[in-house]
């Protein structure tokens, strides 16, 4: 017989002699009591065509749902196991056993991790011992070459150069590394106009070091500022001026310098310098300097600041050096470059000869200059 | 273990020519060779990777160590400047803004020397650096003697020991277990001491 169940409507057959008992419908739970035989020939004949649902369980057995079974099935289960660990036991079990996992998680890792460097060796173009061996060969033959002229440079070295002074000028004051010290001492030798008698020696150095300069062209210059202040923060030399050509026509310049000995580059500090720069520079040429122990570029601008060493400016100012022995500041700038070379560029001053210069090829840089000027 | 790998000793060992090659690009007439300079770019860049590995083990032990005694963020390496570093913060504090760290903590591998540099750095320069030194007592040196900038001690200068001969082989382990030991002398009663000294200062 097939009836219609009055809870969802669903379609549900039953053996015929099953008529006048009650069932519960297998889709929605709903109670279907089953007519008598003839009555459900009346009801299958009149039943609208709706779809069939499979057989429900015979009418003997009680009906479950899925998760009535499972919970049966899980106190089964738990019924068997005797109950004899606290617990913190388990807990405890329970964190070894993660424990071990994790471990052995790592340890997989580390394989997987080692055998890739291995495949990566393999296929990559490795370094090998016979090349870089050749490659120390080639560097030692240099460092010999570079040691031979180091010799011969100091054998011509005059008694009176920096190299050979134990005395730095702002080391006897523990202001070896203070920039605003070397800075000002730095505007006040690049100032003509000062009493070192130097005029315009050690700014011509500079600026022929930024440009071409002849012999006979004259440097003007108008304004000279050290801890110039700009926005929150201090430009630490500021030089503007012009450069009168012989054959007639003339240039304007500005020349800035930001010195970092053991500060950071700050992030915004030489973008607010160049904002700066743009408003007062009314077409001249700008030279950035960026003076720091080891020559790096400058990072925080846009704009084409010229990396310079500490030592490179010792160079610069070396070049002229010779020629101010009768100047009133000649000792002065004597102790400033020692200062520049030991404390910042940490060169172990007094050096009479090459078994003392750790980096030979700074020195014979420093010498070349001392030899062609 | 990382390995510090044998063109970082390499490097160190010929660490004058490495700078002007590697590093100042240049060219000297005494080194016209377009082969060894591609050798040279070889050796630099893998010297730029291994350091970054080593770094970054130094990375996890100031994790380690600034998490059990404070907080602590730890960056990626820096390959090209050599450097890890860390914002740390006390436990009871809140994270300090980006860019604005009262106390950073940092392992450094200058390129002109064969060391490795565990440091601590706190805003307000000098006077941090004075308060540092004051409390982690003489083992550690000042920014001015490590060339750090100012605001920073080191707390051990480690050598990376070059091996005699014509080998290009140094473990890191040892080095590892000297920059755990340069941190683990920071106790949490010096951290906070002077995490809430340089707390108000600037710079």
């Amino acid at each position: 017989m097939i009836i219609r169940c009055n809870g969802c409507e669903v379609k549900l057959k039953f053996p015929d002699e099953s008529s006048g008992r009650k069932f519960k419908c297998p889709r929605c739970g709903h109670v279907v009591e089953l007519p008598e035989v003839a009555a459900s020939n009346l009801a299958e004949e009149f039943a609208p065509d709706l779809p069939e649902v499979s057989e429900p369980p015979p009418p003997d057995e009680p009906v479950k749902s899925k998760e009535e079974k499972f919970l049966d099935d899980l106190r089964l289960v738990f019924s068997s196991i005797p109950v004899v660990r606290e617990p913190h036991e388990f807990l405890a079990d329970l964190a070894s056993y993660f424990e071990l996992h994790r471990q052995k998680r790592t340890a997989r890792l580390g394989e997987f991790d080692r055998d890739l460097r291995l495949v990566y060796a393999s296929i990559a173009p490795g370094i090998s011992d016979t090349a870089l061996q050749a490659l120390a060969d080639r560097f030692d033959a240099w460092r010999a070459q570079i040691k031979n002229q180091l010799a011969t440079f100091f054998a011509q070295l005059p008694a009176d150069d920096p190299l050979r002074c134990p005395i730095s000028l702002f080391g006897v004051m523990q202001h070896g590394r203070v920039e605003t010290a070397h800075t000002a001492v730095l505007a006040w030798f690049l100032d003509p106009r000062k009493e070192h008698g130097f005029e315009d020696s050690v700014l011509r150095s500079l600026l022929e070091h930024l440009i071409d300069i002849a012999e006979t062209d004259s440097i003007v210059v108008e304004k000279l500022h050290s801890e110039y202040p700009i926005e929150d923060g201090r430009l630490d030399v500021v030089i503007q001026g012009r450069l009168n050509r012989a054959e007639g026509n003339s240039s304007k310049w500005l020349v800035l310098i930001e010195a970092k000995i053991d500060a950071a580059e700050s992030d915004r500090q030489l973008r607010k310098y160049d904002r700066w720069v743009q408003k007062v520079s009314h077409g001249r040429e700008v030279f950035r300097i960026f003076l720091t122990p080891d020559g790096r570029p400058a990072e925080s601008s846009e704009e084409d600041w010229i990396p310079m060493s500490f030592l490179e400016l010792a160079c610069v100012v070396r070049k002229k050096y010779g020629a101010l022995t009768d100047r009133a500041g000649y000792h002065f700038l004597r102790h400033y470059l020692a200062g520049i070379l030991k404390d910042i560029c940490h060169w172990d001053l007094p050096i009479h000869g090459p078994d003392k210069c750790v980096d030979p090829y700074n020195f014979v840089d420093y010498l070349k200059t001392v030899h062609a000027s | 273990m990382p390995s510090l790998g044998k063109c970082l000793v390499f490097y160190f060992r010929y660490q004058p020519e490495m700078i002007k090659l590697y590093w100042n690009k240049q060219q000297p007439e005494e080194i016209a060779d377009a082969e060894i300079h591609k050798m040279v770019n070889a050796v630099g860049n893998q010297c730029c990777e291994d350091v970054a590995t080593f770094l970054s083990e130094c990375g996890v032990i100031i994790e380690r160590h600034f998490c059990r005694i404070g907080r602590c963020v730890v960056g990626k390496p820096n390959s090209t400047k050599w450097i890890v570093s860390s914002g740390i913060w006390m436990l009871s504090g809140n994270k300090p803004a980006k860019g604005n760290w009262k106390m950073q903590a940092g392992v450094s591998i200058p390129r002109n020397k064969a060391e490795i540099i565990p440091w601590i750095w706190a805003t307000g320069k000098n006077v941090a650096e004075d308060r540092m030194v004051q409390l982690f007592g003489d083992a550690v040196k000042r920014s001015s003697d490590v060339d750090l900038p100012a605001g920073t001690v080191a707390l051990a200068q480690i050598p990376i020991l070059l091996s005699e001969g014509n080998g290009f082989e140094v473990a890191s382990d040892e080095a590892l277990a000297q920059v755990e030991k340069a941190f683990h002398s920071i106790s949490q009663l010096h951290f906070e001491n002077v995490y809430s000294f340089v707390k108000g200062l600037k710079g």
